[in-house]
């Protein structure tokens, strides 16, 4: 399990190809690369992966995926 | 509030503003939220789009959550169907709620809204448990296929989205509003509180204004005179509008006292 864990992925966030530590949760990446706050809350946003839409409540529990392609969005002004 | 004992029923809700309003091109959050205020107005338009990474991100969301409005996110920037779609699904998780303004306008220069893709997502969207508001060209044919599918209300525009040019589709909007059994909304093209007003007389259930607001030269004092616009023209089509005649109609009696 520890080599696992030490494995390096490819996900692609924002348009960005990364390659991140394997085992990390979408929070953890999200957080790390600055697009959420630590706290953790998440008004106002809503996160894809792979065009799926994955509910806030599941950030904390869901690892990232080899070829994982991550696509958070936020409410803006518009009319 | 205006209205009060002339609700707007839409979505299995009563409302008692009739002006919808965009939150777009304000120059700055405070103005907007200041707006909003001066508008009477209870639900508002909101956009999606991915997260900057350069932290340039404003925060909408919360002060008008706070403020008790209740929010009507679009899927602008949608080309297709199947980006609607998603957009939807985004904008419920994002947002908290299922209420829907439905445009996909694939042409950046006219933003005119796909009549075959907004009818195909109107169709999922409403099976999905959304509350489906579609933009829609001032189509009569095009609004009752809508209808006929579930949504909620049609948007028909009056002229190109920002375009403050008026109620140039007038002719086909007074068919959309007899033929309709959802409410009709007026949506885009709107640029004076006389063309709200006129959409009002005409019977439009209401309108939706953005760009009109937002970028008049104070859009408090006109967010207040789009208002007081709607509120008259409604009252206006309530009361029953007076016919019109080519020829002229005393409103003296002509008596014959100056001994002609």
């Amino acid at each position: 399990m520890k080599t696992e864990q030490q494995t390096t992925i490819t996900v692609t966030v924002q348009g960005k190809v990364r390659y991140l530590a394997a085992g990390q949760s979408l929070s953890e990446v999200l957080t790390a690369l600055g697009l959420i706050s630590p706290d953790g809350k998440a008004t106002g946003l809503a996160l894809a992966v792979n065009q799926e839409v994955v509910p806030a409540s599941d950030w904390p529990l869901r690892s990232i995926s080899d070829g994982d392609y991550i696509q958070l969005f936020q409410a803006i002004a518009g009319g | 509030m205006q209205d009060t004992d002339d609700p707007l029923h839409l979505g299995n809700e009563r409302w008692q503003s009739r002006l919808l309003t965009g939150t777009g091109k304000f120059g700055h959050p405070d103005t907007m939220l200041a707006a909003l205020e001066a508008a009477g107005t209870e639900l508002v338009t909101l956009a999606l789009r991915r997260v900057e990474t350069d932290g340039q991100n404003d925060n909408l969301f919360g002060p008008l959550q706070q403020t008790g409005y209740r929010l009507l996110p679009n899927t602008s920037g949608a080309r297709t169907a199947e980006e609607a779609v998603f957009a939807a699904q985004l904008a419920r998780e994002a947002m908290g709620t299922s209420w829907l303004k439905l445009e996909i306008h694939p042409d950046p220069r006219y933003l005119m809204p796909d009549p075959v893709e907004t009818l195909k997502a109107a169709e999922q969207l409403v099976q999905q448990g959304f509350t489906v508001l579609p933009y829609v060209h001032a189509d009569p044919v095009l609004c009752k296929r809508l209808e006929e599918v579930g949504c909620a209300a049609v948007m028909p525009l009056g002229a190109p989205i920002g375009s403050n040019l008026g109620l140039e589709t007038r002719t086909f909007l007074r068919i959309i509003i007899e033929q309709a059994q959802v409410p009709v909304i007026v949506d885009a093209g709107i640029g004076r509180p006389s063309d709200a007003m006129a959409a009002m007389e005409m019977g439009a259930d209401a309108v939706l204004v953005n760009t009109a607001i937002a970028t008049a030269r104070d859009p408090v004092v006109m967010a207040r005179a789009f208002r007081d616009a709607v509120s008259a023209g409604r009252a206006a089509y309530l009361a029953g509008l007076a016919a019109a005649s080519p020829q002229a109609a005393a409103s003296s009696p002509l008596t014959e006292f100056l001994g002609v």
